[in-house]
């Protein structure tokens, strides 16, 4: 596994001692010192396997889509929550909590899955179709029946959503 | 003749150095015995704290982080915003919250309709927690902030030529002349116990066998400490745990045990184990009764509660020495007691322990490493530097279940010794927590949003 030394370019948010903070948190993570941390790995931790939407964010951190998230991603996922990152990443980065085919749309479908990790089986999907419809409605300016970045970050932008997601290492 | 000399020369010098090696443990016995102390350790760990001074001026000037971490009981890498506990959502430090979320409050109590942004405190807390999450950290030693010139505790850095230069000299110190003495001085006390233990117990009259036992067994666990060259400072003596009575404390090591039978005769209620503890388990069971218990038997909680009760409720029998939280923590935080020490109707007599880490990291991670190996990087640390403090007794009140009566002196353990209070399982060590957690997360969000009728929904998310 490279040390935190060997990926000048991706530390545009952290400085070395932050990156140091990581990396050694990273090890920690990484139990079988594989270099990459897996789902179990994560689910190791207590906190984060009650959290409702944890496979949507280790999907997110996982760039390459090879089931597993190693430093480089780990760092890139992290980066963008950083104080220093802006504003468009986070938003970005909670726009592809929700589209998960990463089309850049997302769809009722799409809506529906998210929404019903966030409820689980405490709401019939009949009534969570229902919210799902009405959520789309409201935001879907074009009419195309899904919504886009644009259209999610009008919602949302004007929320504060960024500051909400602000990590500071 | 000539050639013997040199060899008669070795003789007499191995024989001398026998003899004043068996001189000085005689001493130790003895001081141990009496209860006396030339305060050589004290002097000791004031020297080492001098020069740990010295080796913090040496390095890096502190970043904005640290100097806060310094200033946080708690040594943390990150400020959390959010957290997913057995509570429900805390939202914590809400200067980035906006104007729907009151600072402080749980969002489960709040009802508004479904908005996109929801997914913020989810993703927020998940964020956080893989950086810092509270449980883990817990199980791994504390991290120090600054370098107690231990390689096990911080990862060799170069800083100064000067810091090395101590650095070897402690290790040279460490393995090569306290080591080799502490471990002569650690055999002695278990030979003085064993053979102690096996003279009582030939003694026919119980009476003269549990005064005996009362001078011999915290004799042998001050020698033990001396082995450790343990520096204890105990608080508040005047609350000590009396007979029948059921002491709990946090749980830190196998040392914790020695820490508080030094000042007096204890029963131990405990996991049997094999190997090195087992037979020390069995020497101590010779003169007095202990509670020892399978692991299998412990979720069986009943057979426990009913030897506890029986041993509270015969008259003149030593306090139980008993650890709610059912394994070792690494003595920054308490985690959840186990009611069954609080169910037996005895005298509950609190106790908290602290150890310092700059000495020695004190933490046992029984899946890292055995007993013996842990003993021996016990006995190659600078030292076991601990408070202890003894808080009154506690009873159950009135109307109060066995848990709230566990949580309350938990509390107190916790308030007294600097410990944070939490209120995971410590046994999430060892397993996954219940997913019941999770669908707990999703009732309370569903609450949030489906609480309304239809038509506040509409209204809602018309404004939103």
């Amino acid at each position: 596994m490279g040390s935190e030394l060997s990926i000048p370019e991706l530390c545009a948010h952290f400085d070395s001692e932050e990156l140091r903070r990581l990396g050694k948190r990273f090890k920690k993570i990484d139990l079988d010192g594989s270099g990459s941390l897996s789902i179990e790995e994560f689910l190791r931790l207590p906190e984060l396997q009650q959290n409702p939407l944890v496979q949507r964010v280790i999907d997110i951190f996982d760039t390459d889509q090879n089931g597993e998230v190693d430093f480089k991603e780990f760092i890139q996922g992290m980066s963008q929550f950083s104080v220093r990152g802006d504003k468009e990443a986070k938003l970005r980065f909670a726009f592809r909590i929700y589209d998960m085919d990463k089309d850049g749309f997302i769809s009722n479908g799409e809506l529906f899955q998210v929404l019903k990790m966030m409820v689980g089986s405490n709401l019939k999907d009949a009534q969570l179709q229902q919210i799902v419809n009405k959520t789309i409605i409201f935001a879907d300016k074009d009419g195309d029946g899904k919504i886009s970045y644009a259209e999610f970050c009008d919602i949302v932008g004007s929320l504060d959503v960024h500051k909400k997601m602000t990590i500071d290492v | 003749s000539l050639r013997l000399q040199p060899l008669e020369a070795f003789y007499w010098a191995v024989q001398l150095i026998g003899r004043l090696v068996g001189l000085v443990l005689l001493v130790a016995t003895l001081l141990a015995v009496f209860n006396f102390s030339f305060g050589i350790r004290r002097l000791y760990i004031r020297i080492l704290l001098h020069l740990f001074e010295q080796a913090v001026e040496k390095r890096r000037p502190p970043s904005r982080k640290e100097s806060s971490d310094n200033l946080s009981r708690d040594n943390r890498l990150i400020q959390r915003h959010a957290k997913l506990t057995t509570e429900g959502i805390e939202l914590l430090h809400a200067d980035c919250a906006s104007s729907d979320d009151p600072s402080k409050a749980s969002t489960s109590s709040q009802k508004r309709p479904f908005h996109l942004s929801d997914l913020c405190v989810f993703v927020q807390s998940g964020i956080e927690s893989i950086i810092e999450d509270e449980v883990t950290k817990r199980f791994a030693a504390e991290d120090l902030a600054s370098w107690n010139l231990l390689t096990r505790t911080n990862k060799y850095q170069f800083i100064s030529s000067r810091l090395t230069c101590y650095w070897v000299l402690g290790c040279f110190l460490r393995y090569c002349i306290l080591f080799p003495f502490r471990m002569l001085l650690a055999l002695t006390a278990v030979l003085y116990l064993v053979i102690g233990s096996l003279i009582i117990a030939l003694l026919p009259w119980p009476g003269l066998r549990r005064y005996l036992n009362s001078i011999l067994t915290p004799t042998a666990f001050r020698l033990f400490a001396r082995a450790f060259s343990a520096v204890l400072r105990f608080h508040d003596v005047e609350n000590m745990p009396q007979n029948n009575g059921i002491c709990v404390a946090n749980h830190t090591s196998p040392i914790d045990v020695v820490v508080l039978g030094c000042r007096q005769v204890f029963s131990i209620v405990g996991q049997s184990h094999g190997g090195f503890t087992g037979f020390m388990q069995k020497t101590l069971h010779r003169t007095s009764p202990h509670i020892w218990f399978e692991r299998s038997e412990s979720s069986d909680a009943s057979v426990v509660k009913r030897k506890l009760e029986e041993h509270v409720s015969t008259p003149g029998l030593p306090p139980v020495l008993i650890f709610p939280e059912g394994t070792c923590i690494n003595n920054t935080s308490v985690m959840m007691f186990r009611k069954g020490g609080f169910e037996a109707g005895g005298v509950v007599y609190p106790v908290a322990i602290k150890y310092d880490p700059r000495f020695a990291d004190c933490f046992w991670n029984s899946s890292a490493c055995g007993m013996v190996t842990y003993l021996f990087m016990m006995m190659t640390s600078w030292a076991i530097v601990a408070d202890v403090w003894y808080l009154p007794p506690q009873i159950q009140q009135e109307g109060e279940s066995s848990v709230a009566f566990a949580n309350r002196v938990k509390r107190q353990i916790a308030g007294r010794g600097g410990l944070v209070d939490l209120q995971w399982d410590g046994n999430l060590k060892r397993s996954k927590p219940k997913s019941s957690l999770q669908e707990q997360h999703r009732e309370a969000f569903r609450k949030r949003i489906y609480g309304l009728s239809v038509t506040d929904q509409m209204e809602g998310s018309g404004a939103g």
